[in-house]
């Protein structure tokens, strides 16, 4: 393997991570404050078809980010209507807003979408360290939505650590009667946790838009991202800085699929076998994961106020 | 009397109509008559009876995924992974039907493809049912990510095993290894006698046989039915197989049907669709008929509306979850969180 096909390969691999890195993130601040949301998925999907939407009529790159938030708000909203408040089985109401994302991004993009193209998002090289040979490009010199996941996740482990919301959020998903005893309202804080958490998953959305090489929309461009993200967060269990170095891992596991062909002893192995291999990887973490301990309150809908 | 029926119907009306005003706004703001569109759809799902086959070609394959979510659901397991259940189902079911020799009767070679299509999807099934049972993962996940597994192994099938010239489908079976037809004008095959074999085995399996009740005690409390005697790592495999041997018959059916290969799109999110017929059935098995057909009705009526309106067909699932969620929403559909 030579440095170009191994600068590429970590090229390819980072800019992978970062969607499935913002959809951890927001699985991360749901589950936290009680939430299971299998709903992650269709967050990344509305997220990028939003920004995609408005890049392709022309509008900017800050409007993009800004429609991505939005989306993922409104989700957020609608989520924890039928979580919190109607008190929904949380798998079966993510499945069925999973296939409400899917039906609805594909129909409105058809029917709404524009005629731009829309670039990627422009690279920002960081003086000095994008020179350094091989790892340089890959980690120095990427799009400024690669850089900003890997800034969240560190934010977002400050925030659940030292912050009075962290600590409140963490209480609605371990403890949620002690925080009602407090006179916090568990409520509030879980809607708090998915409007968080799905803006961040749709920043992924805006993220893989801004990454992927058509620059646009495709039907059913996330993939699983948000799937994969619920067996990522059970290894990293809940904690933002894990995450990042676990997602960076299934990066190079799809990465692969691009790379393997120019690697002399992979070549062999048929692409479909490298697409399969995250969604694999995934499933073997889930297992072995098994006696990690969820937030006690997880999938528990409150009662009370 | 008067109260509870009140008490049951209203949210049915209630959340029926939220979905109805919900799906006509949608209608609006895409500057389409909302009146020209429903009888689209309705002309797509009923119109005339190729449509009317076509939904219950449909309508069968729906019931078995339907089965798929059903099976499990009831012993409060979640099997997500129905969609790639049936993919593995099709892909067991076409090599079957290709590789079997010419010099068998094309009867048993049906035969054969059948069960191995039930077998396909047992066997996908099985892996989130086994590492549920003995390794204590997240059967939910394990399914649900499954789904990407089977479909990238179908498209290898498709592309690399047993291509034809277009590269989007497999070679076709031949006319006479295909499931019979048995309403021509139609073009519903026998798949239909099959799955309500199938509904009402479960059903009397359900409500006569102690596997019946260990599935439903499982479901109504994990602690109790085991300190009853019934094994929860017996009741999860053997639901998860069951589950995924019906999600299979309905590759199958799709494979063997009409056009007799499996190809790139073979399934229009049935896999998903089918835990929506589950629930609206209320997890009962002989309810699973009318629900799948509603929803075959609301899936092929969709796809009229691209050609009557020139509205893109994916509505048809934007209405499906729509209509689920609200009935979730106002507690029509109910499901008790797992039993510890």
């Amino acid at each position: 393997m030579n440095t170009v096909v191994l600068a590429t390969l970590l090229v390819i691999a980072i800019q992978l991570m970062a969607p499935v890195l913002w959809a951890s993130l927001g699985e991360i601040v749901a589950e936290r404050s009680g939430v299971l949301n299998i709903g992650t998925e269709g967050c990344l999907l509305l997220g990028a078809w939003a920004s995609a939407l408005v890049l392709s009529h022309g509008q900017s790159l800050f409007v993009a980010l800004v429609a991505g938030i939005g989306v993922g708000v409104l989700t957020g909203g609608l989520l924890a209507v039928l979580y919190v408040w109607r008190r929904v089985d949380q798998i079966i109401g993510g499945i069925m807003v999973n296939l409400l994302a899917l039906g609805l991004t594909t129909a409105l993009w058809t029917l709404l979408r524009g005629d731009e193209t829309s670039g990627n998002a422009p690279s920002l090289p960081i003086p000095l360290l994008s020179d350094i040979p091989v790892v340089g490009e890959a980690l120095f010199d990427q799009n400024i939505f690669v850089y900003a996941s890997i800034v969240a996740a560190v934010a977002l482990f400050f925030v659940l650590q030292r912050t009075r919301w962290g600590l409140r959020l963490r209480a609605a998903g371990e403890a949620p009667a002690a925080l009602d005893a407090a006179g916090v309202s568990v409520r509030r804080l879980r809607v708090s946790g998915l409007v968080v958490g799905s803006a961040l998953a749709a920043l992924g959305g805006t993220t893989l838009v801004l990454t992927s090489g058509a620059g646009s929309f495709v039907f059913d461009m996330s993939a699983g991202r948000g799937f994969i993200a619920l067996g990522v967060v059970l290894l990293a269990r809940w904690n933002p800085l894990l995450a990042l170095l676990i997602t960076a891992v299934f990066g190079l596991l799809q990465a692969l699929q691009f790379q393997a062909q120019s690697i002399g002893w992979l070549s062999g192995v048929p692409t479909d076998v490298w697409i399969a291999a995250p969604y694999v990887v995934a499933i073997i973490a889930v297992a072995v994961a098994h006696g990690t301990r969820y937030p006690r309150a997880v999938g528990v809908a409150w009662t009370g106020h | 009397m008067e109260n509870a029926l009140r008490a049951r119907a209203l949210p049915v009306v209630g959340s029926v109509a939220m979905s109805a005003v919900l799906v006509v706004l949608l209608l609006l703001a895409s500057g389409v008559n909302p009146f020209a569109a429903i009888s689209a759809l309705a002309q797509g799902a009923v119109g005339n009876a190729y449509s009317i086959g076509q939904t219950l070609t449909i309508a069968t394959v729906l019931a078995f995924t339907g089965l798929a979510a059903c099976v499990p659901f009831t012993a409060k397991l979640w099997n997500v992974g129905g969609e790639g259940q049936l993919y593995m189902g099709a892909v067991a079911s076409v090599l079957t039907g290709l590789s079997l020799p010419d010099s068998l009767p094309s009867g048993v070679v049906v035969a054969l493809a059948v069960v191995a299509g039930a077998l396909g999807g047992a066997v996908w099934a099985m892996i989130p049912g086994l590492l549920t049972a003995f390794v204590g993962a997240s059967e939910m996940i394990v399914s649900l990510l499954l789904n990407f597994v089977a479909i990238t192994a179908a498209s290898f099938v498709v592309t690399t095993v047993v291509p034809d010239s277009s590269g989007q489908g497999t070679q076709r079976l031949p006319r006479d290894t295909r499931l019979e037809t048995i309403w021509p004008e139609g073009g519903v095959n026998i798949s239909l006698v099959l799955v309500v074999l199938v509904v009402t085995a479960v059903a009397v399996l359900w409500r006569w046989s102690r596997f019946g009740f260990a599935v439903r005690a499982v479901g109504l409390g994990r602690d109790s039915a085991r300190l009853a005697g019934f094994s929860t790592r017996s009741v999860t495999v053997s639901t998860f197989a069951v589950g995924g041997a019906a999600a299979g018959l309905g590759g199958a059916a799709l494979v063997l049907g009409a056009t007799g290969q499996l190809t790139l799109g073979l399934s229009a999110d049935y896999g998903f669709i089918g835990v929506a017929v589950a629930l609206v059935a209320g997890l009962r098995p002989l309810f699973i008929l009318p629900s799948a057909v509603l929803f075959a009705a609301l899936s092929v009526g969709s796809n009229n509306l691209q050609v009557a309106v020139g509205l893109p067909k994916d509505l048809g699932s934007v209405l499906v979850a729509v209509l689920v969620l609200a009935l979730l929403a106002t507690h029509v559909i109910r499901l008790r969180g797992r039993a510890s």
